[in-house]
């Protein structure tokens, strides 16, 4: 018979909820900084701008070529060595902003992927009726984009919500120090990690039950 | 009106058009056709400059835009006066029928929605597709896309609609309803320029007939011009195996 104390396992769910708020915040955040930097990539990307253009694809070439973890380890203690202002920044700062810079990477590819599915008529048929670039983009190419690009960045956010737990590795309290800390305080190593795992899991599948509803609201035309 | 001088563009080491002067004038209807790959549609998105031509001149009323001097606003204001209508339609797929009118007068012409929507709405009268004004452009039929279409054209109010054949890529019973609309355009004096392989709509509807080949106007000149007394042999080889 297994050794599992149900009992523990259950008094640790209240303490798992209470930090996963630090896990939902940074995860959130970073989904929110990492899509805006992702739009401003894929648009000059995709606008061919001189010198920018390809100084997105080194960036996007960067954070996709490296593991995270040695990302953030690098901001965190090894660039602080160089720069001291650095040595201000919070652990929680540090992993947002190494987890936003690297998602938006991944999110850039998948909404320049969106934007190149888009039928080539459609940005011809803006311009003959007058319209700029940037307005045909804002008015009719994004918009379907993005739709496009929501199965992809459904599951860029649902990586960025699993990476976050890496944050523990700086000194962010989150879920998953939490868990650390509860395994190694009790020697309950299994209960502690299968309830982490389980919040995990039904956090993320109510993230997969929100990205099928917003599929269906956006699949009106 | 609308003026082309010794129009010229390349792809790469391709010459397709080789010097092409074209002229039309206010109300006319001038049908252009000829073997494939020769430039046709090329020629048409020279005209609003969906591509940009390598040398020549555009003249439309008072506007004279040179290809080598041009500038991002004579673009626009050329794009202004001019309306494309695509052999794929290509209407906003994320836009209703009435909003793909009212995009332009919106969007361009400053309108507010409101009287957008009321010219909108008589626009789509005319095309004669008011009832589908709320439904998406996937919900319709081909035939009905290209009267949005033509009414999406219709709607930046061109002195000339650039049409590339606008029926190829319709199911034979659809192409009916939408040469009969390009017809009652002509009959209200519509300045058209118009590609087509449909040989009897192009002697119906069109005042002029210009045969292209090779990146070259051949010749030009009335219906009756161009399929009766055909004096050259590449137009008379190219409307005899058409019309088998
Ligand atoms: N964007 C492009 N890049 C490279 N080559 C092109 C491009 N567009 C057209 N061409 C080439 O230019 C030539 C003329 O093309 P165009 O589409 O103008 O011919 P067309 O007369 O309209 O033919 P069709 O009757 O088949 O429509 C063709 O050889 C075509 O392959
Ligand atoms: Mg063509």
């Amino acid at each position: 018979m297994i050794d599992f104390d149900i009992q523990f396992a259950i008094r640790l769910i209240p303490l798992m909820m209470q930090y996963l708020k630090v896990t939902v915040m940074l995860s959130i955040l970073t989904m929110v900084i990492g899509l805006t930097i992702a739009f401003i990539i894929a648009l000059i990307t995709d606008a061919k701008i001189n010198i920018l253009s390809p100084l997105m694809r080194i960036y996007v070439s960067f954070f996709r070529g490296t593991p995270l973890l040695a990302q953030l380890f690098l901001l965190y203690f090894g660039l602080a060595q160089v720069f001291p202002v650095l040595i201000k920044l919070s652990a929680f700062n540090a992993a947002l902003i190494v987890l936003s810079l690297n998602s938006a990477a991944f999110m850039s590819e998948a909404i320049r992927g969106a934007i190149m599915s888009i039928d080539k008529g459609q940005m011809e048929a803006c311009l003959s009726i007058g319209m700029t670039y940037w307005q045909a983009m804002r008015r009719i190419i994004l918009p379907q984009a993005i739709r496009m690009a929501i199965p992809a960045l459904s599951n860029s956010f649902i990586n960025i919500v699993k990476s976050s737990s890496l944050a523990y590795t700086i000194g962010v309290t989150e879920m998953m120090a939490m868990a650390q800390l509860e395994a190694a305080s009790s020697y309950r190593y299994l209960e502690a990690f299968v309830v982490i795992i389980l919040v995990y899991w039904l956090l993320i599948s109510i993230l997969g039950h929100m990205q099928s509803k917003l599929e269906l609201r956006l699949n009106q035309y | 009106m609308l003026k082309l001088r010794n129009i010229h563009k390349s792809f790469g080491d391709l010459k397709v058009l080789k010097g092409v002067d074209l002229e039309i004038k206010q109300g006319e209807v001038k049908a252009i056709i000829g073997p494939s790959g020769t430039g046709k549609s090329t020629l048409l998105r020279c005209i609003n400059y969906l591509e940009k031509p390598d040398a020549g001149e555009i003249m439309i009323d008072t506007l004279e835009l040179n290809a080598k001097t041009i500038t991002k606003q004579e673009i626009y204001e050329l794009r202004k006066s001019t309306a494309m209508v695509f052999q794929n339609f290509n209407l906003f797929k994320n836009k209703t029928v009435l909003e793909n009118i009212i995009e332009s007068l919106v969007l361009i012409k400053k309108m507010d929605r409101s009287t957008a929507i009321e010219i909108g709405i008589d626009i789509l009268k005319k095309v004669g597709i008011e009832e589908k004004k709320n439904v998406y452009p996937s919900k319709l039929s081909g035939g009905q896309q290209q009267r949005v279409a033509i009414g999406r054209a219709l709607a930046v109010n061109p002195k000339v609609i650039l049409f590339d054949e606008p029926t190829s890529s319709l199911d034979p019973e659809l192409v009916g309803e939408v040469l009969e609309l390009i017809k009652k355009l002509a009959k209200e004096n519509m300045t058209m320029v118009i590609v087509t392989h449909e040989m009897s709509f192009a002697k119906d509807v069109a005042d002029k007939i210009v045969f292209m080949d090779e990146g070259k106007i051949l010749q030009e000149g009335t219906p009756e011009e161009i399929f009766s007394s055909v004096t050259n042999p590449r137009i008379s080889k190219f409307i005899s195996r058409l019309s088998k």
